[in-house]
């Protein structure tokens, strides 16, 4: 079977891989780097529980080849925050209980980053709007529109530095 | 849940491409790969060689002329919904995009692989018929240039021919006097349309002088409503022209009836987002 070389970031990682070509993206975050935050839900890219951010826009990691990631800086769940240090999304999502079993979680939060970089007052219809396209069975979402505007919040109140650290 | 194995080149330049494509008419293109890539999935398209479009710089961007907007094939949605020059001259296209996926999904997916897709649902096939948008199509024979009303033959198929690929989609400036409107009933906002309605059109003196509507998601490809555009021509912009118009729409349509709705329910929305979309379009007249 033929395999391709690609050359990507991950969470600010250099990483060499030889894949098929048929191998998701999804698939390789999972079982070619063994990050495991990132779920696969639907595996035809309407739940959005495998959205993970590449070259700083949000992508359905199972309708992505990994092959078309070649090239990429891909960043996952796994890139914010530690156990020590949440990132404020993070934080917003634990202190709003914008999650029960967490499955949809790692997809929430990618979206709701990239979506407060773009609006970071956002009103609570347009909060609602951007996480819209991705399916959580447990919360009922409102626990999650609240928590996207707590992060807000809190990312607007947090210094810089902050941020940055817990990019890092 | 995952696709078969296949062979996968990533040409850089359109001859090389052409090239490709020339080479094995069992080969595919993908560009966003956001229709593709869930067909693989599921097994339902398994191309033995797909060609990554993507990379080709060409293929993408937005250039304004004097009287039309080029768009690349590969553009991206969500670089076209947040377009400037998209807003200001194709308004209707910035209008409908609202109703496109979902954000994540219009970051990858492009305007040339929807409509060379040709999902009956999709809409905006609609909206380019109804804007007389043409299509710059290339091949191994050369080029050619098809409109969009000639392009969509039938649910997910179109009249790109062996070997060729769609290049750019040029869509003629609205003018200012164009009056507008998208409508579209779907599950959650961003789903397939159920059924959907684009609209446009002008009227001088209280009298419609150029009307133009399409349909999507009521069976077989989107269309233009040809018969309800001849009805409005010349007509004096009034509620019973309106009615009328849009219960002759709701006649003309032949849906089909399936999960999301029976033939009748699609009947008497194409009735309601026709009357809403013709009303929006006409509000100043």
């Amino acid at each position: 079977m033929n395999k391709i070389e690609i050359n990507l970031t991950v969470n600010g990682n250099r990483q060499r891989a030889n894949v098929e070509p048929r191998l998701l993206l999804s698939d390789f975050i999972r079982d070619g780097l063994g990050l495991k935050g990132t779920h696969v839900g639907c595996s035809h890219g309407v739940c959005g529980v495998c959205t993970v951010s590449m070259d700083g826009k949000t992508v359905r990691s199972c309708l992505t080849l990994a092959a078309q990631a070649d090239g990429a800086s891909i960043e996952t769940i796994e890139h914010l925050g530690n156990a020590t240090e949440l990132h404020p999304i993070q934080q917003a999502f634990s202190e709003a209980q914008g999650l029960q079993c967490g499955f949809c979680t790692p997809g929430m939060i990618a979206i709701t980053r990239e979506f407060l970089q773009h609006n970071p007052t956002p009103t609570r219809e347009e909060a609602t709007e951007a996480v819209s396209g991705a399916l959580c069975r447990c919360t009922g979402y409102e626990a999650i529109v609240d928590a996207i505007l707590l992060a807000a919040e809190l990312i607007a109140n947090t210094p810089i530095r902050t941020e940055e650290a817990a990019d890092e | 849940m995952k696709p078969a194995p296949f062979e996968l080149l990533t040409p850089t330049t359109l001859p090389e491409a052409i090239a490709l494509f020339a080479a094995d008419n069992e080969a595919i293109a993908i560009a966003g790969g956001q229709s593709l890539i869930p067909m693989m999935n599921f097994r339902i398209s398994q191309p033995g060689k797909l060609v990554d479009i993507g990379r080709i710089p060409e293929l993408s961007g937005i250039t304004e002329r004097e009287d039309k907007i080029i768009i690349g094939a590969t553009t991206t949605h969500n670089t076209l919904l947040h377009s400037q020059v998209i807003k200001q001259n194709c308004p209707l296209v910035a209008t409908a995009y609202e109703y496109v996926a979902h954000h994540t999904i219009r970051n990858r997916g492009t305007l040339g692989g929807n409509i060379c897709h040709a999902d009956p649902a999709s809409e905006m096939p609609a909206v380019l018929q109804a804007l007389d948008a043409e299509f710059q199509i290339a091949g191994s024979a050369g080029s050619r240039t098809i409109l969009a009303t000639e392009f969509f033959k039938g649910p997910y198929e179109t009249a790109l021919g062996d070997g060729e690929i769609l290049i750019a989609i040029a869509i003629g400036k609205q003018s200012e006097a164009e009056g507008y409107a998208f409508r579209e009933m779907s599950v959650r906002k961003g789903d397939f349309a159920i059924a959907g309605v684009a609209s446009r059109g002008t009227a001088t003196g209280s009298r419609i002088n150029m009307v133009r509507l399409a349909v999507c998601g009521v069976g077989g490809a989107a269309h233009r409503l040809r018969q309800v555009e001849e009805f409005l021509d010349g007509k004096a912009v009034t509620a019973d022209a309106i009615s009328e118009a849009a219960r002759l729409a709701a006649e003309t349509v032949t849906p089909q009836s399936d999960l999301a709705g029976s033939e009748n329910y699609r009947k008497a929305l194409v009735e309601s987002l026709t009357r809403e979309a013709l009303q929006e379009t006409f509000a100043a007249s």
